[in-house]
């Protein structure tokens, strides 16, 4: 047995806008991402091999599960058309399918299901067809039909697909998971019943914790909180004295401030949302509530700025004087760098003497000499198939992907070099 | 690079096998240029060992002078390293990808 995942780039659009910067299925709920919840199904199914295919981007996905190695999975990954059928994603990954039953989870974020009963047997004898469906997702039995090798199986075990579509839905499924906590939270998460608390978290004394709760990774709750009942704190928290959180959700990467309430509230980042009205409140004082946010790779960007400003002086000095000869001869700006009739308009572009003036900009550090829109020259420049913005993406994408401060010089150079073949239009 | 093509049924298969980079796109785009290579056709990339943007580039080219022709353009048995250069590219937006050469053809 295997499980297909299928994501859907449109669907579930209301994740993102309601907890913006993150893959909808990597949002989570109550101490877990959705997508895990789907592991979860895959691994009580008995389903070990499980390729998700999307027709968007999966960078995050890959990012978040690699080989699967960490749930004692394997994990493949596919891409889709938009338009693409359950058929026709079933001929596109003929390799993955083989001789086996293949679980097709389409389009969802949750499967209701009971980890204390057997799905194996069930789903390995149940026909080819779809299981279950809400509107918005489904279960669907692909592959090969067993039901000559096994019996059909007695009694169903519950399954069942919540509809999900909205704020509310995603804050009364939070709940339900607190409350059936051992249905799905499998072993390993459970300190005690009702009581879920993660790794590396510090409770500073005259903490009060009441049950139903459950406590992410890297957390601090300092002296005087009351958290619960029913409270669901996040990843790296921190919950400052004296506050209260009850009925709640502390999404991840979130500061909670000193005496604050927050009760039946969603709190993600610096915005505090209600559930019951959908209104979303954002609070501008980050002594209050706001986002923790890491340092990124810092070197790295001081060593490219100064790559970048260096090159940028190299370039003054060799286009200073051929810039101010040719200047007064070219009498309108010249913009992008093609199509100019005018002999000396095109000699201005091809020594790329356009983008002198945006030079002071690299030095005054709000501009790149060279990367992805915006920038002095585009990595998109460095070739000359592109025809159209999707194109200039792909080469961008790729070259912002394999690029290092000091790869920046020659695909500086080579931009140069091209501007006579170059399609795309600078910044 | 090395390039061969064969038939299978309405198909003609084009399998690559090396690096495709800017050194050996022109070699590509030569081969395509003296073969003929109208009708449906899938690129077999298991072999590939290294693509890169004028790779892509190259790739590209043909899918949009398919489409501008009405014809046919499926890839198929893409191998970790070239899949996850048509993922962070979002290249595989604009190609029908396949994990067999078979059941591209069928």
């Amino acid at each position: 047995m295997k499980t297909l995942i299928i994501i859907r780039e449109n669907a579930h659009s209301w994740l993102r806008d309601t907890f913006p910067g993150q893959h909808p299925l990597l949002v989570r709920i109550c101490n877990k991402s959705f997508l895990e919840f789907l592991f979860d199904f895959s691994i009580i199914a008995g389903a070990r091999e499980v390729r998700i295919v999307s027709d968007g981007d999966m960078a995050e996905i890959r990012d978040f599960c690699h080989d699967g190695g960490r749930w004692g999975l394997n994990i493949s990954y596919a891409t889709i058309q938009k338009s693409d059928t359950i058929t026709q994603i079933n001929n596109k990954n003929r390799r993955f399918y083989a001789a086996e039953r293949i679980i097709v989870l389409d389009n969802l974020l949750f499967i209701e299901f009971n980890k204390n009963e057997s799905y194996t047997e069930y789903l390995a004898s149940s026909h080819v067809g779809m299981l279950l469906s809400n509107g918005q997702g489904s279960v669907y039995l692909d592959g090969a039909d067993q039901q000559s090798i096994l019996e059909q199986c007695g009694s169903s075990p519950h399954i069942s697909i919540p509809e999900l579509g909205s704020l509310p839905e995603y804050f009364r499924l939070s709940a339900e998971i607190l409350r059936q906590g051992s249905r799905y939270i499998l072993p390993g998460y459970s300190n005690e019943d009702g009581c879920y608390i993660g790794r590396n978290v510090v409770i500073h004394k005259g903490v009060e914790i009441k049950k139903p709760v459950i406590i992410g990774n890297n957390v601090q709750i300092m002296p005087g909180c009351v958290i619960g009942p029913e409270a669901v704190i996040g990843s790296t928290v921190i919950i400052d004295r004296e506050s209260l959180v009850t009925g709640s959700i502390v999404m991840h990467n979130t500061f909670v401030g000193e005496q604050l309430e927050v009760k039946n509230k969603i709190a993600s980042g610096n915005r505090l949302m209600d559930p019951a009205t959908g209104a979303s409140l954002q609070l501008v004082d980050a002594h209050l509530l706001s986002e923790i946010t890491s340092e990124g790779t810092v070197y790295e960007g001081i060593v490219r700025r100064l790559v970048h400003v260096l090159a940028a002086l190299l370039l003054f000095i060799a286009q200073l004087l051929p810039y101010l000869f040719l200047r007064p001869f070219v009498g309108e700006p010249v913009a992008g760098g093609t199509g100019h009739e005018h002999k000396t308009a095109q000699l201005f572009n091809r020594l790329s003497l356009d983008r002198f003036p945006q030079l002071f900009r690299v030095f005054s550090g709000s501009l790149r000499l060279i990367g992805s829109q915006p920038a002095v020259f585009r990595y998109a420049e460095t070739e000359e198939w592109p025809e159209n913005e999707m194109d200039a993406r792909i080469v961008e994408q790729f070259c912002t992907l394999h690029s290092h401060p000091f790869g920046d010089i020659p695909l500086l150079l080579k931009a140069l070099l091209n501007r006579k073949e170059s399609k795309i239009a600078a910044s | 690079m090395k390039i061969s093509s064969k038939k299978l049924g309405d198909y003609t298969i084009l399998s690559l096998s090396g690096i495709l980079n800017a050194s050996s796109a022109p070699q590509l785009k030569s081969y395509l240029e003296e073969t003929d290579f109208s009708g449906s056709l899938i690129i077999d990339l298991e072999l590939v060992d290294f693509l890169d943007s004028s790779g892509l580039g190259i790739l590209v080219g043909i899918a949009r002078r398919k489409k501008a022709a009405n014809e046919i353009l499926k890839l198929a048995n893409l191998n970790d390293r070239v899949k996850k250069v048509f993922e962070i590219t979002q290249a595989y937006t604009l190609f029908d990808i396949y994990d067999e050469v078979n059941a591209a053809a069928e």
